[in-house]
């Protein structure tokens, strides 16, 4: 059995420059969530968050607001967190 | 930066006493607004909790990759999706020695940063392409 794993990257668009690399989908989600709170949506405006795999295929995850919105959506609840 | 020193732990290649690097740009042929860091193109400093790479990354750090098929790969995606990388491939030849350039290895797979004047990364570039 083959398991092939994942990274995930953070792109900004408009300088062409990497923002973050990461280990898990979380922990890029965790990272566009701490600079929404610091900074609001236009902060992640141009940020494009995709995973590569083993085999080097690229997937889009989510961009610009809808990226926004996914990490909003995946934060962990209160509940979750007590 | 924020007390945490970037020590570089990794080179690319180097042939014929260059080292050869690819960065993605929207224009070619590349100008000084192409070798811009975050920072310089007014983008918002990372929150504390991004911690001080991403930081240093934001403040100096101009993204290239070590293989070409890297830089090609991200940007062809990006142009069949639209997803607003560049769609032109500048190819780099930093001299081993003597340029005022730092090589730090950073992010994932053949990704380096370079730090240095825009000027001087400007005059490394030889050749640009159409993905």
């Amino acid at each position: 059995v083959i398991v092939m794993s994942k990274t995930f990257e953070i792109w900004e668009t408009r300088s062409n420059n990497l923002v973050g690399a990461y280990a898990t989908e979380d922990a890029a989600l965790a990272d566009v969530r701490a600079q929404l709170a610091s900074h609001g949506k236009a902060a992640v405006e141009t940020w494009t968050l995709l995973s590569e795999s083993d085999d080097e295929a690229i997937e889009y995850i989510a961009d610009s607001t809808g990226l926004a919105e996914l990490a909003m959506k995946r934060a962990p609840s209160q509940a979750a967190r007590a | 930066v924020r007390g945490t020193a970037i020590v570089p732990t990794e080179t690319p290649p180097a042939t014929g006493g260059f080292y050869i690097l690819y960065r993605i740009v929207h224009q070619c042929p590349p100008t000084l607004e192409s070798f811009r860091t975050q920072r310089e193109e007014g983008l918002p400093e990372p929150a504390a909790e991004l911690g001080p790479e991403k930081h240093w990354s934001w403040q100096f750090g101009v993204s290239t990759f070590s293989k070409a098929k890297k830089a090609r790969d991200l940007a062809r995606w990006s142009q069949r999706g639209q997803h607003g990388l560049g769609a032109f491939i500048a190819t780099l030849h930093i001299p081993v020695l003597g340029a005022p350039i730092l090589i730090v290895k950073t992010g994932g797979s053949s990704h380096f940063d370079l730090v240095g004047d825009a000027q001087a990364i400007l005059a490394t570039y030889v050749d640009c392409v159409a993905v």
